[in-house]
């Protein structure tokens, strides 16, 4: 095999590796970042990109779960559940840790309840994902600022600023929490029922509903886990920025997406995972800042990570000629 | 005694036909707007709305060409933009004429279009995922072409985009013209060729019908048709605004469902289109007239927008075996 032929075939393989390609492009641009300044690499500040990643991540998450079901699933309302939940949580928790307990559990309920509503729509009404949940996403905003006429006030209680900025050991609490949830998504994900049969679903529903699958409870409820997991990154943002403006999750809307493929998971269902969406919502990350870092103005940065999504997509999410 | 027989077989035809949701949906704002607000039918009333409903026609009739094919554009609010910064800066602060900056300001429109539809038909990446990236592409390029509102336009391109013509407003001539242009299409090999692939494009292939370019159109057809609107919009507002463009992703796409085009393809039209386009600038008339405090009117205009969808969605399951989605 002369020398071509074997480079032509690695790169044929490793394009069908994606998650090999997040993690190489994560550290190329880790990398680049530390070429540019020393401190890019420094452990405080790779812990700190982790602690931002965790939020994106845990946005993600839902993402990965509503992408995965298939039918061409796919969540836009998080952005707006994420700014719904800061500014829930603050305003019912007005900055005491004692009031934070029942602040919280509004909020989860209040955002898998939003998650619902996407999920029966799509799902009894048959209206497509893309639509539904961007239609909803109008209807959230439209309930933030009814809700906080306008001014969100209020501030995240003690014990949450804690978790959105604190450390033990030298570890963000963020990176920490996040690591939990990743154990208990990818544990449900690849041995509990729910998870087998979310790919089964999302690969083949026909297939699931001639075994028996119960779709419409599975559809429907990991819309609304969706939800939840918005509401758990909103409460997290809170405690990270300690304050809370309206949209402030819209800047999640379209990285959600992009941390799910560029982890390997496919837009039309029933492949990938959430480690895949780990290392996406890292490499997003890293490439926000590494562009901060080379000051560069919102417009550039915009048109960069645009670049970079489509040639990271064109490598990895190629189509057979016949599709 | 054929003719009864043949009329009724043809209204059940029109009763039956997807567009119809989309036009019962404008009767009924049309109703529900009249009331709230009875100057609607003053020709100054209908010119201005039909002012703002002319760019959203225009784009969600592109949208509904790539979404007959199968696809989905979710760039063309940038593309919008794109064309409104690029003829406002060019005329304002680089004094090319206002025709000349028009003609670039559509043809940049137009490249974007090409770029979609090579990578997405050539290069066979999806296109949620492309026209997503070239969003924020297109997004940044305008930034940086006008970071913030401003610049202007002649004043007598914006006094004849809000003028009648013998009788007829003129934004309504546009929505004409740009009916038209889409019949062109539409009715020659093209449009048909249009819905083969979205319907099916295994068979299509099959069929010799080549897939690869028609999508390829699909997407420089959508563009056009945004950089058209992008053009009118700046007529309308005269001057030039970097997010200008953000809501018509999400508005020409809700119009394209509402007016019953199924997004998976193959099935829908652009009157329906047009008709839910319509509906919904009509929503806003309707929120804003029935005094709603200004906090609720966001809700309540997405509310009213999802209750559309949804109804539409129940209507298209309950027509038979229709479904709006590829997934179920």
């Amino acid at each position: 095999m002369t020398f071509t032929e074997r480079a032509k075939q690695w790169l044929e393989q490793s394009s069908r590796n994606s998650l090999g390609i997040a993690v190489g492009v994560a550290v190329l641009l880790t990398a680049v970042g530390g070429a540019f300044n020393r401190g890019f690499v420094s452990p405080s500040n790779l812990l700190n990109l982790l602690a931002i990643s965790s939020l994106l991540g845990l946005a993600a998450a839902g993402q990965t779960l509503v992408v995965l079901s298939g039918g061409e699933g796919i969540d836009l309302s998080i952005g707006a559940v994420i700014s719904l939940s800061a500014v829930l949580t603050s305003q019912i928790s007005n900055g005491q840790n004692g009031l934070l307990f029942p602040a919280v559990v509004v909020t989860l309920v209040v955002g898998a309840l939003l998650g619902l509503v996407n999920g029966l729509g799509i799902y009894l009404a048959q209206v497509p994902p893309l639509i539904m949940t961007l239609g909803m996403s109008s209807v959230i905003e439209g309930i933030v600022l009814v809700y906080t006429q306008g001014q969100p006030k209020g501030q995240a209680p003690p014990f949450l600023a804690t978790l959105g900025t604190g450390q033990v050991l030298g570890i963000p609490w963020l990176i920490i929490v996040w690591a939990v949830f990743t154990l208990i998504i990818w544990y449900v994900l690849k041995h509990m029922v729910y998870g087998r049969l979310l790919f089964l679903v999302g690969d083949n529903r026909s297939a699931g509903r001639m075994s028996g699958v119960p779709i419409a409870k599975l559809v429907v409820g990991t819309y609304a886990l969706s939800g939840f997991f918005s509401a758990c990154t909103g409460i997290l943002f809170l405690g990270y920025t300690n304050t809370t403006y309206l949209n402030i999750g819209d800047v999640y809307i379209l990285p959600s997406v992009a941390a799910v493929v560029v982890g390997g998971t496919a837009l039309s269902g029933g492949r990938g995972g959430y480690i895949g969406t780990v290392v996406g919502a890292i490499l997003l990350t890293v490439l926000d800042s590494l562009l901060t870092t080379m000051h560069m103005g919102e417009a550039t940065r915009g048109i960069i990570n645009g670049v970079v999504l489509l040639v990271l997509l064109s490598i990895y999410t190629r189509q057979p000629k016949d599709a | 005694m054929r003719t009864p027989f043949n009329l009724n077989q043809r209204a059940t035809r029109i009763f039956r036909s997807p567009a119809m949701i989309g036009w019962v949906l404008f009767l009924i704002g049309l109703v529900a707007n009249a009331i709230v607000q009875p100057t609607l039918f003053k020709l100054s009333v209908i010119n201005s709305n039909l002012g703002l409903a002319a760019p959203l026609i225009m784009v969600a009739i592109g949208q509904t060409a790539v979404v007959l094919a199968g696809g989905i554009d979710l760039s063309v609010g940038s593309i919008v933009t794109l064309t409104n910064v690029l003829v406002v800066s060019l005329y304002s602060f680089h004094h090319t004429g206002f025709w000349l900056a028009a003609i670039f300001g559509v043809a940049a429109g137009m490249a974007v279009g090409v770029v979609n539809g090579f990578i997405i038909s050539v290069v066979r990446i999806p296109a949620l995922l492309v026209t997503f990236a070239m969003m924020s592409i297109v997004n940044g390029v305008a930034l940086a072409i006008l970071p913030q509102p401003g610049g202007q336009i002649p004043a007598d391109i914006y006094q004849i985009y809000g003028s009648t013509v013998g009788g007829l407003p003129f934004p309504f001539l546009l929505i004409v013209f740009g009916v038209l242009l889409w019949m062109i299409f539409r009715y020659r090999k093209i449009g048909r060729y249009l819905i083969a692939v979205g319907g099916a494009d295994w068979s299509s292939r099959a069929n010799g019908i080549p897939v690869t370019k028609v999508r390829f159109q699909s997407y420089i057809l959508s563009a056009t048709f945004a950089s058209l609107a992008g053009l009118f919009l700046t007529s309308e507002v005269s001057s030039g605004d970097p997010l200008i463009g953000a809501s018509y992703a999400l508005n020409s796409l809700a119009a394209v469902v509402l007016g019953g085009t199924a997004l998976a393809g193959g099935r829908g039209s652009v009157s329906g289109s047009a008709g839910g386009a319509l509906f919904l600038i009509l929503v806003q008339n309707i929120v804003y007239f029935a005094n709603v405090p200004s906090y609720y009117q966001t809700l309540v205009s997405g509310l009213i927008v999802v209750i559309g969808l949804a109804t539409t969605g129940v209507l298209y399951v309950r027509s038979g075996k229709l479904h709006l989605t590829n997934g179920r």
